[in-house]
């Protein structure tokens, strides 16, 4: 409702598009960067494309943008499509890792630059650009040269340029990543608030899954130049589909094995490697006799001391102590030579070598397949 | 803490044999070719006779015009081919680095080679009049040896070589997520260009060609060679060269030379003046 109002007073509002992704498939000769991508984003939507570098990501952004041609396949905006429009005419916002802000301008021209293209009235760029200023803080500094801003201004001066053309869609590539660590928090908020004013569709690439999650409403795994996995942020942090989702998502703790019995709605699993038993809690999509990973992430996992648990506990020794101030990471080395990694909240209460048990809760223990 | 407290005066004498060869080999016979302008050979006193005879003597104040009409032309022709050259060639381009090295092949050469390949292939009875006849364009050769086009020519290849051999370098420092950024908010190729790249090379290209310029104002071999001394090409170097080798009048010859350096200064002032209107810093932003 708020939001609604919001929207109806606010002199920026775009009509947003939507953005579709048929079997792309990129080749840089006999390398695939990407293969056969499918991909819808919705109006409005924050489309994040999460991955480790070399995944693929920046390349679909680009041929988005229209810097890399597809090799095959086809994205359209509102069904329109865009391969043969030429990168001057696809009406993108462009925020660059570099920012790429133009060195002999100051921070209005940087600004104005794309309305200059459009040849928009004397009037109404001045009323655009002040306007885009105020919506990124950047008060006072329109006459300033890039060059004597710091870091986190030229990002805004970058966001500013890329929203002040109105863009249909707006592409981010890693534009958080050469901020500080207190900056980059700040900036994310504003990012966010920015894209729920103007609802925009946007594009984000990261290789940071706290950035991933915190800011997108559907997320996009990729790696190898193949889309592993999309959902939204809950999804893919709370049932990440396969192996590589959940370890770059940071599950830290994988067992392979098998599920060789059902008890009570719940599977017993049997590891390969050491035939460690486990309890796990019953999911649709598998059943007995499957070739499954068990994951848990590190958080999960419990440190206990009560014994009287019986089930699902390994015993072990801390090996690694590695205290990060509002939490602890440990090593546990159990006695089948695994190591598990546990985060355990608040003080370290746990001397380096000391005898311990872990406690697998069968609830939060999630079964997910290899690939 | 601070190094430079404990610098003493007597560690500058450590400049000292650095100093001493540059102070016997150039500052001496600079003062020494200065102060000789002002006297007569075989006289002791002062005189600005020298330059009254330079300015009022035809044979020597036409070297002036003589000089810039052929190097400055070429100059700008040369700034053009290998502005034009480096700039296709700075994306990674198939066959790009074997056009750069041909273009800037001709420095290894150095003048005196170009020159006789001039000649070899632009006389009367080369290979491009050959060519020419051959495929009936023209009945009789053109003249492009031995006068001004033999030297503008052979001035052309080796300005060319020089202002690309400092582009290619110089193209890959604008950033090329600069013009991408300019082409997304809807500049054509031409505006990205003139309002993107040209306005942050621009600098750095005036100061190449100004240090080509003052260069070429020095030419003396490709003159002699595949110009005409006696009269197209007479440049600065090569009235000099004739009053110090062959009428042994140092003082004149050195006159020319103090001519030929206030020349290059003003050259030298007009370009930079030209290139203080424009953007001077650096292309990049990014912290």
């Amino acid at each position: 409702m708020s939001q609604a109002v919001k929207k109806k007073n606010s002199t920026t509002i775009l009509d947003s598009t939507r953005v579709e992704i048929r079997n792309l498939t990129k080749q840089f000769g006999s390398t695939t960067a990407v293969h056969n991508a499918s991909l819808d984003i919705e109006n409005g939507e924050f489309m994040t494309l999460l991955g480790p570098s070399g995944c693929g990501k920046t390349t679909i952004l680009s041929m988005i943008l229209g810097t890399l041609q597809p090799t095959s396949g086809e994205i359209t905006f509102n069904g329109q499509p865009i391969n043969k429009i030429d990168m001057s005419r696809r009406d993108i916002g462009m925020v660059f890792q570099n920012y790429a802000l133009f060195p002999h301008m100051t921070v209005a021209q940087n600004i104005a630059f794309g309305l200059d293209m459009r040849k928009v009235s004397k009037s109404e760029k001045k009323k655009r650009v002040e306007e885009a200023i105020e919506m990124v803080q950047l008060n006072d500094l329109g006459n300033r040269f890039i060059k004597d801003l710091s870091g986190g201004q030229q990002q805004r001066v970058a966001l500013a340029r890329a929203i002040v053309i109105r863009p249909r869609v707006l592409l981010l590539d890693e534009p958080l990543s050469n901020l500080d660590a207190k900056l980059r928090k700040e900036m994310r908020t504003q990012l966010k608030k920015l894209h729920d004013e103007l609802g925009i569709t946007t594009i984000y690439v990261t290789h940071d899954q706290e950035e991933a999650l915190s800011l997108s409403t559907k997320v996009t795994v990729m790696s190898n130049g193949i889309i592993q996995q999309i959902g939204t942020p809950k999804e893919i942090f709370g049932k990440p589909k396969n192996y590589f989702v959940a370890n770059f998502i940071g599950y830290g703790n994988f067992l392979r094995g098998k599920l060789i019995d059902e008890q009570d709605g719940q599977f017993i699993f049997e590891a390969d490697k050491d035939s460690v038993r486990l309890v796990v809690n019953h999911d649709k999509q598998h059943q007995v006799g499957d070739e499954v990973i068990l994951t848990i992430k590190p958080e999960m996992l419990e440190i206990i001391t009560d014994p009287k648990i019986g089930m699902n506990t390994l015993s072990g020794k801390i090996t690694v102590s590695d205290y990060i101030g509002s939490a602890t990471g440990y090593e546990v080395e159990t006695k089948e030579g695994r190591t598990f990694k546990v985060n355990v909240l608040g003080l370290n209460p746990y001397a380096m070598g000391e005898e311990v048990r872990l406690y697998l809760d069968p609830a939060k223990l999630l079964i997910i397949d290899e690939e | 803490m601070n190094q430079e407290v404990f610098a003493k005066k007597r560690d500058y004498l450590l400049l000292l044999p650095s100093l001493i060869p540059l102070l016997l080999l150039f500052v001496y016979p600079l003062l020494k070719g200065f102060v000789m302008t002002f006297q007569q050979p075989e006289t002791a006193g002062l005189t600005l006779a020298n330059y009254v005879e330079f300015f009022t003597n035809s044979n020597y104040y036409d070297t002036i015009w003589r000089t810039l009409y052929l190097v400055v032309p070429a100059s700008i022709i040369e700034l053009f081919i290998a502005f034009g050259i480096t700039y296709f060639i700075r994306e990674k381009m198939r066959g790009g680095g074997i056009i750069a090295g041909l273009t800037i092949f001709p420095l290894t050469l150095g003048s005196i080679i170009v020159d006789m390949a001039v000649i070899a292939f632009f006389k009367p009875t080369g290979w491009f009049n050959t060519t020419l006849i051959n495929m009936g364009l023209i009945d009789e050769p053109f003249t492009l040896v031995y006068n001004y086009a033999g030297a503008f020519i052979a001035l052309v290849i080796l300005g060319t070589a020089f202002i690309a051999s400092n582009l290619v370098g110089m193209m890959g420092t604008i950033d090329p997520n600069l013009e991408r950024a300019a082409r997304t908010l809807g500049a054509s190729r031409w505006v990205t260009f003139k309002r993107v790249f040209w306005p942050l090379i621009r600098s750095n290209v005036l100061t190449v060609f100004a240090l080509n310029l003052i260069m070429q104002i020095g030419v003396y071999s490709t003159a002699v060679i595949v110009g005409n001394p006696a009269s197209e090409t007479r440049t600065f170097v090569v009235v000099a060269f004739e009053e110090a080798m062959r009428n042994f009048n140092y003082n004149m010859a050195n006159t020319v030379a103090i001519v030929m350096g206030i020349t290059q200064l003003l050259v030298l002032s007009i370009v930079f003046a030209i290139r203080k209107r424009g953007y001077i810093g650096s292309a990049s932003t990014f912290k």
